[in-house]
């Protein structure tokens, strides 16, 4: 596909996204009319005072959370497949998510002197920031491990192991926990798993997107050496391309990128390992000049269509993020890969 | 209300007198048949008499199975019916029980009959202090529902297990047990919705203890301080009336009780404007962020806000909760008065069997001048 096209269909997914994101902001189970919505847009005073809070304080934190969780996780999930010239790759398999979920489990479950919550609280971190924090770090905790790894290993596909691994650990320790917690903690934490984008608030919008932005930027700024790495490990060597200072840097940017989203909004899944193929396949090309931004829009997009999914028509009722993701995504991805044999000639 | 709180206590002092000495009796002379009783405000349970045994049916084991379970309760030892043999037998008076739920605790302990407990599951969460005391002691074995612990139970040497019809848990689970002979019994009082019905498995708690007359003299006390409230909030017009919510969002998404639920039968009694009265579900329902703070925005009174004790929490929980009227007008309750440091709350475990404690609160809460005197129980101010 000649570059000029590329262009044009960039240019037609951003305005894909800009159209789903004003629907969503639209559409909800409290009719607004639309004139209104433009006149609380531009902060004018409309008749309704609550219609005002309920687009900047819910619609417009949710808006904005798909279009960051839908953006970081395909462009995490993007690299990771590209690092390990694997399509099954994505941020889940370095732990990052499972690390999170660690961090929660040790808040939510664990009780008497074990409980890290405890200990948290007592430093004066409480409320939605507790978790917040504990998914962090237990991402962070995740990542410093495989980073240890990385730095003596050279083989990529022993690194994707560990991941794996430690994803299995850390299930098998909220295993243990879930035994032994009672039925509202774990309802509390599954409640956690299915993920949510509502549950970012207006004042946290700003904390996430200066943290996803970065991740996008430096992502953006490793395009070149991460075209090279699809040429094999030894090529890239040869083209003067640091392996391991690579394999530091896309680590990094993944826990940053799937570590705060998994923080703010629960791990969320699918999005990271289906966004990618549909974007090659959509592109065919494996310049990541492209893929980036194609990834950024065709994730934020899908994440602000699933939303609009999640909300059952006439019905006050909500689906779980989670399980839309992967409902509608799945069959897409089946269908298209099973059409295009594009995929297996990248890894 | 402290009249009726004293004339309670008065009656179940006598209750207790006459179980008591109904008991020696019933040691002396084992087939003496016990006072009968039967349900008024149930329908998950019935208790039918015969010679020498009570028949137990419970007629909505789990959430999503309708079949009846049904239990025979030998008094003594006459023969059965051909019909009711193959039915699971327990010879009474139960002296050593197994419990899997802190609600089983709060119907023993109305009956005052807590010495027959020998094990249960979340010791960890008990808030009655003499439990606390016996568990530590060893006297009570502590067991993990999740992982039923068959040589435990079996070591204790039960009369009977008592479960909940949890969803998703079945028989099945515990057919180890009933295949090493020991009796297990589901108490589905989980499932009834009316406050006064889930006071009554009361009854159904006291056939395994031949303690039926303290219950039925247990449950008229309730039933009638109970009524003397319903009659107040009966009074209070339409246009008087107080909305409120209840619960707090978990990620975002608001788990809101159903219009057939318990609570909700808390707030019709309580003379409350509940927004989500027209559900359908006697469970709570999960409902947008949207939906729910569209009419929580205006509503006069907050309920039940998860674990929260302050105002502060709450908001930490989520920022958005500060705009609600109930939050900025501090009309914002929760049922954390008689929280253990454990964690073991006694709303769970004695509220089931104490509902005009829960019914007065309300009032106190959204009518304050018809309660002058009564001070909240299980609630508290945030």
């Amino acid at each position: 596909m000649p570059h000029q096209k590329h262009i044009a269909l960039l240019l037609f997914l951003a305005l894909c996204l800009i159209g789903l994101w004003l629907v969503n902001l639209s559409s909800g189970t409290v009719a607004i009319p639309v004139e209104a919505l433009v006149q609380i847009f531009f902060s004018q005073e409309v008749a309704t005072a609550s219609w005002t809070k309920i687009f900047w304080k819910v619609r417009f934190p949710k808006a904005m959370a798909a279009c960051l969780v839908g953006s970081a996780l395909s462009v995490a999930g993007l690299q990771l497949q590209t690092l390990f010239r694997n399509p099954l790759a994505s941020p889940s398999v370095l732990g990052v998510t499972a690390g999170a979920s660690v961090g929660v489990a040790s808040v939510l479950l664990t009780t008497g002197a074990f409980n890290v919550g405890m200990l948290i609280k007592q430093v004066g971190v409480s409320g939605n920031w507790l978790m917040i924090g504990a998914a962090f770090l237990g991402a962070f905790a995740v990542l410093l491990l495989i980073l240890l790894v990385s730095l003596r290993i050279r083989d990529n596909v022993t690194l994707l192991i560990v991941g794996l691994m430690v994803a299995n650990l850390t299930v098998a320790l909220v295993g243990i926990w879930q035994y032994f917690s009672n039925p509202t903690q774990i309802r509390t934490y599954v409640l956690w798993t299915f993920g949510s984008l509502s549950a970012l608030t207006y004042s946290q919008v700003p904390i996430l997107s200066v943290v996803v932005i970065a991740g996008l930027l430096l992502s953006l700024g490793i395009a070149k050496p991460l075209n090279v790495l699809l040429l094999g490990d030894q090529y890239a060597q040869s083209l003067g391309v640091n392996i391991k200072r690579i394999r530091l840097f896309i680590i990094i940017i993944t826990s940053l990128l799937a570590g705060s989203i998994t923080a703010f909004c629960g791990p969320i899944g699918f999005v990271g390992i289906a966004v990618p193929h549909l974007v090659r396949v959509v592109f065919k090309t494996t310049n990541h000049y492209i893929l980036i931004p194609a990834c950024i829009l065709v994730g934020a997009s899908l994440l602000l269509l699933c939303d609009l999914v999640t909300q059952l028509p006439a019905n006050d009722q909500v689906l779980p993020i989670n399980a839309i993701t992967s409902l509608i995504g799945s069959p897409i991805v089946i269908w298209i890969i099973l059409r295009q044999k594009f995929t297996r000639g990248i890894f | 209300m402290q009249r009726i709180l004293s004339l309670w206590l008065l009656l179940s002092i006598a209750a207790c007198h006459s179980s008591s000495e109904e008991k020696a009796d019933h040691t002396t002379n084992a087939s003496r048949p016990t006072a009968p009783t039967t349900t008024q405000h149930a329908q998950g349970f019935d208790i039918t008499y015969g010679e020498g045994y009570k028949l137990v049916s419970v007629f909505h084991p789990f959430v999503d199975q309708p079949d009846t379970l049904q239990y025979v309760l030998l008094t003594s030892a006459a023969s059965l019916p051909p019909s009711l043999q193959a039915l699971p037998q327990i010879t009474l008076p139960v002296k050593r029980m197994v419990i899997l739920s802190t609600t089983h605790l709060g119907f023993l302990a109305a009956l005052q009959s807590t010495e027959v407990i020998v094990g249960m599951a979340g010791t960890e969460y008990v808030y009655h202090p003499t439990i606390r005391q016996r568990v530590q002691m060893k006297q009570i074995a502590s067991l993990n529902e999740q992982g039923l612990d068959e040589e435990a139970i079996l070591a204790l040497d039960p009369q009977l297990v008592m479960v909940s019809g949890m969803p998703q848990s079945d028989l099945g689970k515990y057919q180890k047990l009933i295949d090493l002979g020991i009796p297990v019994v589901i108490n589905a009082v989980w499932l009834e919705a009316s406050p006064l019905g889930k006071a009554e498995w009361i009854k159904f708690m006291a056939a395994f203890n031949d303690t039926e007359s303290a219950a039925n003299t247990y449950i008229e006390v309730i039933e009638k301080a109970y009524t003397t409230l319903l009659d107040k909030t009966k009074a209070i017009p339409s246009k008087e009336r107080k909305s409120v919510l209840s619960g707090v969002a978990y990620q975002g998404n608001w788990y809101i009780p159903g219009g057939k639920s318990f609570m909700a039968h808390f707030f019709e009694d309580a003379a409350a404007i509940y927004p989500w009265q027209n559900l359908p579900e006697s469970g709570s329902v999960p409902l947008s962020l949207e939906a729910v703070y569209n009419k929580a925005l205006d509503t006069e009174v907050w309920l039940n806000v998860g674990n929260a004790t302050s105002l502060e929490a709450l908001e930490q929980l989520d920022e958005r909760y500060g705009d609600f009227k109930a939050f900025q007008n501090g009309e914002v309750y929760n049922r954390t008065k008689r929280v253990h440091i454990n964690g073991g709350n006694d709303y769970w475990e004695a509220g089931v069997v104490q509902p005009h404690l829960i019914l007065a609160d309300l009032i106190k809460i959204l009518y304050p001048s018809l309660l002058p005197d009564h001070e909240l129980y299980f609630y508290e101010k945030l």
